[in-house]
């Protein structure tokens, strides 16, 4: 019997670029698995959800919502993407069911809809920009924030994690479009030397 | 590229929002009562404006909800953003009557 392999759509590729390998100006590197839901919900329902989910919801709008396991992105109004590291969505769908008793709430688990691409590096806005429309400004777009937009041609949700580390979810059948996308506008900081994950 | 003032993400990016025509057009209550012209003049005939135009956008690639918006079409002002289902403004409606707007 053969057993189910999940692959990521990038199968975890890393790459770095920069004029001298000791100082990398970017680095690019695919993110493993990871628990993905998609939340559809009222402000009300969202925070008791948040309570069962330990997370202060519903939260500033465009921003993440930080709690112990779970990571809350706001991307809309009424809609929220949460991430957590362990692969397995069924003990924060089980929390989401009993939280949302009698609610209006849809609970998607998106976990295989995206690659996830970390972008990290002192050029690491100056390579998204030239992409993507958003101010990157930290007053505008300080860390933490959090939103759908585009990257060249395609859709990506951006997630500010530092100053200069940025988490980006892109549908896995656009993930080869931006990754190279991605290494097109990190040529300008220098070579790529690939790098060996351990 | 317009900078669209998004009510929930703020001023974006024109390429992240579709334009969803001209707002504020209702269904006929009763379509059968209708002539073939006048059914034809609410689905294809809109209004051209020189001046105030009430528009729906949907933020697509953003947070996915729609909105209205009202733009001076001479300059591509942007003079009001206004929830769906809601009136426009007092005061642009006003002024796009008094200039024979729709």
């Amino acid at each position: 019997m053969s057993e189910p392999v999940l692959r990521t759509p990038l199968g975890l590729r890393a790459v770095v670029f920069g004029r001298r390998p000791s100082a990398p100006a970017v680095r690019l590197e695919e993110a493993p698995a990871a628990v993905r839901v998609g939340l559809r919900a009222s402000a009300e329902d969202a925070a008791r959800i948040g309570v069962a989910l330990g997370l202060d919801l519903p939260g500033p709008p465009l921003r993440a919502v930080t709690g112990e396991l779970v990571v809350a992105l706001r991307l809309g109004p009424e809609e929220w993407l949460l991430l957590a590291a362990d692969p397995d969505p069924r003990p924060i769908l089980a929390a989401i069911a009993g939280a949302a008793e009698g609610g209006h709430v849809a609970a998607v688990d998106l976990g295989h809809r995206f690659a996830e691409i970390l972008v990290s590096g002192p050029a690491a806005p100056e390579v998204l920009a030239a992409g993507c429309p958003l101010d990157l400004d930290p007053r505008f777009a300080p860390p933490g924030f959090a939103s759908r937009t585009l990257l060249g041609k395609c859709e990506i949700l951006l997630h500010r994690l530092g100053e200069n580390r940025f988490r980006l979810l892109v549908n896995r059948s656009f993930a080869e479009y931006c990754w190279r996308f991605l290494e097109h506008a990190a040529l300008e900081f220098g070579t790529p030397a690939p790098v060996t994950r351990s | 590229m317009l900078r669209i003032p998004c009510p929930f993400c703020g001023p974006r990016a024109e390429i992240e929002f579709r334009c969803g025509g001209e707002a504020h057009i209702r269904r006929p209550a009763d379509p059968d009562a209708l002539s073939d012209a006048e059914w034809a003049d609410y689905l294809f005939m809109r209004g051209n404006p020189k001046g105030v135009h009430f528009e729906r956008w949907f933020h697509a690639h953003g947070c996915q909800r729609w909105f209205n918006l009202a733009r001076d079409t001479v300059g591509d002002r942007i003079l009001a953003v206004y929830a769906m289902g809601a009136e426009p403004p007092a005061g642009l409606r006003r002024e796009a009557e008094v200039r024979g707007d729709d």
